[in-house]
């Protein structure tokens, strides 16, 4: 059984450490947390280390902070002068965990997280790293599967775009497995999810799908979760103008799914989900956003052993 | 050459670091249409690819000193540092300050060197007359001047000498800038068996600054190009800042200014870490990293200097100046990057892209179609303390040994040849000259 325990002083650095009932867990305290506002985190202070500027995921967690009456301290983006002149970061992480109970750090570099993780007494929560490894972005996808379908278990997925370098997808994916999702890969050749995910998939025996078309992906789908192709992947831009428009949902495509069919993006969109496509009730990407403050509220309360208060 | 993609890794430029695939032929990048179809593959995910690095100041110490150091020793160290170009400098034996010991150096680099090359001419009172014409000596990228630190006929500390050489030629003339009469006065005062940690006050912020001021006033004058070399003090930065000659002079750092600290570097190593101009402060530390951050720095070399050890263990002031650092600079920049106070981008800036726009060296400096394939593939997750055994150089030590590192690199390419692997050489040294202007 998974207690509130579990998480109390927790450092959470990648989502592969978490195991499918503690996960469970989140989500349903998320749930719980989603209206919650108040004085929780009254005179706790948590510590937004932003080492490279992350606006959304900075903003997502200063609000959670603030609707549970925590305050926040830290800088948005390094540089010698924020960054007390060149110090080391485990002596910056020494000197902030005496100003702060729980730590959010961003950073460019692979490892940062953990080496926080490792030097400081307070917990760390990794808010992107280098190699993409962004935690609390899967717990919010998976967050956003459950309230727009009201489950996650048998849940037939389709990922379209950007396989090959999405690494919300490929954190997605690899947890999805623990949920007995069905799961269609939409992408061109090119962008294709990368071998060794795919290898992964077939060792752990997920039924899975790979398509060009988007259009023929769609009829037994119940979540679409697109993704943006970035100019700057393609070494020849005539490469990219080419791919762009492969992939590109509006409400011509929609014919072919579900009423039901819930459409999730990790944002920023660029023109791969059409504007007219806002108004669909389904369209559940900035609900998404949303759904990261009731997560993240949650995750914190949890780690800050103040949960048990909203959690019947 | 038939050719091959590099997948999955995160290339830096100066203007972004992006995850796409590199694809390889010829020695060159090409683009990816016409390499989606190469059948061979490395598989960099995970890693970040950085352009291969310039590093425009070294001694290797060939011809004359190679106890020391040589070009093959001297090379090997950078590509394992992920230095696929150097510029080395000309206080040799005998000093490089004609063409014929130019191509001497170049002939003594066929099959020995590991990294593309190219050498300073060193300018003297007798040769200032033949520089506008050496200078563009196949081999050679640019005129050297000593405005102290050196003896024989390399010293040039006379100011009429000085202008005529800037007068003379075109290319970017690189200085070391320290005031030789002012350094001679206080080195006579100092007693042998002083303590390594007074080399800072001996050779003082004011005789870099004396220079750098006289340096930069002749510049202006001229119009000559000047670079110039390891900015040691606040005090210089400052200068360099408010004279604003961006365009006409160019200014360099070096990884022993930016990672090391007076006074405690001194008393850990002793004469390991004497070198000209000195390693300072914190305060002028600071200083120093502002401006690599903020562009008063154009680039970063590495002012690899290597000593045998027994000469390094005479007393101060007998014990000779210098440090090996070639192999250092890629892996401490990525601490800074850990550390918060400098970026990705920087370090391609600073490195690849800065070095090759100011000495106008062509398909290098930055990965795109159409340029050498010169890159280093770095491994984030090597975090452990750096190892002796890892070093390079033949002087067999570093101060940087035990830095908690944030990544090395584990794979080094000169024109699209793997050169250095997993901390061992690959293949045979393949070093050739490099063009520049």
């Amino acid at each position: 059984m998974v207690s509130v325990s579990d998480f109390a002083g927790r450092d959470v650095i990648t989502v592969n450490e978490f195991r499918r009932d503690e996960i469970v867990f989140l989500l349903d305290a998320a749930a719980q947390f989603e209206q919650v506002t108040g004085t929780l985190l009254a005179g706790r202070v948590i510590a937004t280390l932003f080492f490279e500027p992350s606006t959304r995921t900075r903003l997502s967690f200063e609000s959670a902070v603030g609707r549970l009456g925590g305050s926040c301290v830290g800088f948005a983006e390094a540089g010698v002068s924020s960054q007390a002149k060149g110090e080391s970061l485990a002596d910056t992480v020494r000197v902030v965990e005496g100003y702060s109970d729980l730590l959010l750090l961003r950073h460019p570099l692979e490892g940062a997280a953990r080496l926080a993780a490792e030097v400081a007494q307070i917990p760390v929560v990794n808010c992107g790293d280098g190699a993409h490894q962004h935690p609390t972005q899967t717990f919010v996808d998976l967050y956003t599967m459950q309230r727009e379908c009201g489950r996650i278990d048998g849940l037939h997925v389709v990922f379209a775009g950007d396989l090959r370098y999405g690494r919300a997808v490929h954190s997605l994916v690899s947890v999805l497995t623990l949920f007995n999702a069905r799961i269609t890969l939409v992408s061109p050749q090119f962008l294709r999810l990368p071998e060794e995910q795919r290898r992964t998939l077939e060792t752990l025996g997920v039924e899975y799908r790979e398509m060009e078309s988007l259009e023929a992906s769609l009829p037994e789908a119940d979540v679409l979760y697109m993704t943006r192709v970035q100019r700057e992947r393609f070494t020849d831009p005539t490469e990219y103008d080419k791919f762009k428009d492969a992939y590109t949902l509006d409400m011509s495509v929609l014919q072919n799914a579900r009423d039901s069919l819930a459409i999730l993006h990790p944002l920023p969109r660029v023109q791969e989900i059409a504007r007219e496509v806002d108004v669909h009730p389904h369209a559940a990407y900035f609900r998404q956003a949303h759904y990261g403050v009731a997560v993240r509220k949650a995750l914190m309360a949890l780690i800050l052993g103040h949960a048990d208060k909203v959690l019947a | 050459m038939s050719g091959f993609s590099i997948r999955g890794g995160r290339v830096v430029s100066a203007d972004g670091v992006v995850e796409r695939d590199l694809f390889v032929r010829d020695g060159k990048i090409v683009a990816g249409d016409e390499g989606s179809a190469f059948a061979e593959s490395i598989d960099a995910t995970g890693k970040l690819i950085f352009p291969g690095l310039i590093d425009t100041q070294v001694h290797f110490r060939e011809p004359g000193a190679e106890h020391k150091e040589d070009l093959a020793s001297g090379s090997l160290a950078a590509i394992a540092g992920g230095v696929t170009t150097f510029f080395e400098m000309p206080n040799t034996n005998p000093p490089t300050t004609t063409p014929e010991a130019l191509a001497d150096k170049l002939r003594r680099c066929e099959g020995r060197a590991w990294s593309d090359h190219a050498f300073f001419l060193g300018a003297t009172e007798d040769n200032v007359d033949s520089l506008d014409e050496w200078e563009h000596t196949p081999g050679c990228c640019g005129v050297k001047v000593f405005m102290g630190s050196s003896t024989g006929s390399l010293l040039v500390d006379d100011a009429a000498v000085l202008e005529s050489i800037l007068r003379n030629g075109q290319r970017p003339v690189a200085v070391h800038a320290e005031d030789e009469a002012r350094l001679r006065a206080r080195y006579a005062t100092i007693p042998s068996g002083s303590p390594y940690n007074i080399h800072p006050e001996v050779r003082d912020p004011t005789a870099a600054l004396l220079a750098t001021t006289r340096l930069l006033d002749l510049a202006e004058k001229t119009k000559r190009r000047v670079h110039v070399l390891h900015i040691s003090t606040a005090d210089e930065i400052e200068l360099l800042r408010e004279r604003d000659l961006k365009g006409l002079v160019t200014a360099e750092a070096t990884p022993n200014h930016l990672f090391l600290e007076a006074p405690d570097c001194y008393n850990r190593f002793g004469a390991g870490v004497q070198m000209n101009p000195p390693v300072r402060d914190r305060r002028h530390q600071e200083v120093i990293r502002q401006g690599v951050v903020d562009g008063v720095i154009d680039c970063i070399g590495s002012d690899h200097a290597p000593h045998a050890p027994e000469e390094k263990a005479k007393p101060y002031p007998d014990s000779p100046s210098g440090i090996p650092s070639v192999q250092m600079t890629l892996g401490l920049l990525l601490t800074a990057v850990r550390d918060g106070w400098l970026a990705l981008e920087d370090i391609a800036r600073l490195t690849a892209a800065g070095p090759a726009a100011i000495f106008d060296i062509h398909d290098k400096g930055v990965l795109k179609v159409g340029a050498d394939a010169d890159l280093t593939i770095v491994d984030p997750s090597i975090v452990q303390p750096l190892p002796e055994q890892w070093v390079r150089s033949r002087a067999g030590y570093s101060p940087f040994v035990g830095t908690p590192l944030a990544g090395w690199p584990v794979c080094t390419m000169v024109r699209g040849a793997i050169a250095y692997r997993d901390h061992e050489p690959v293949g045979k040294a393949a070093g050739r000259p490099v063009t520049v202007g």
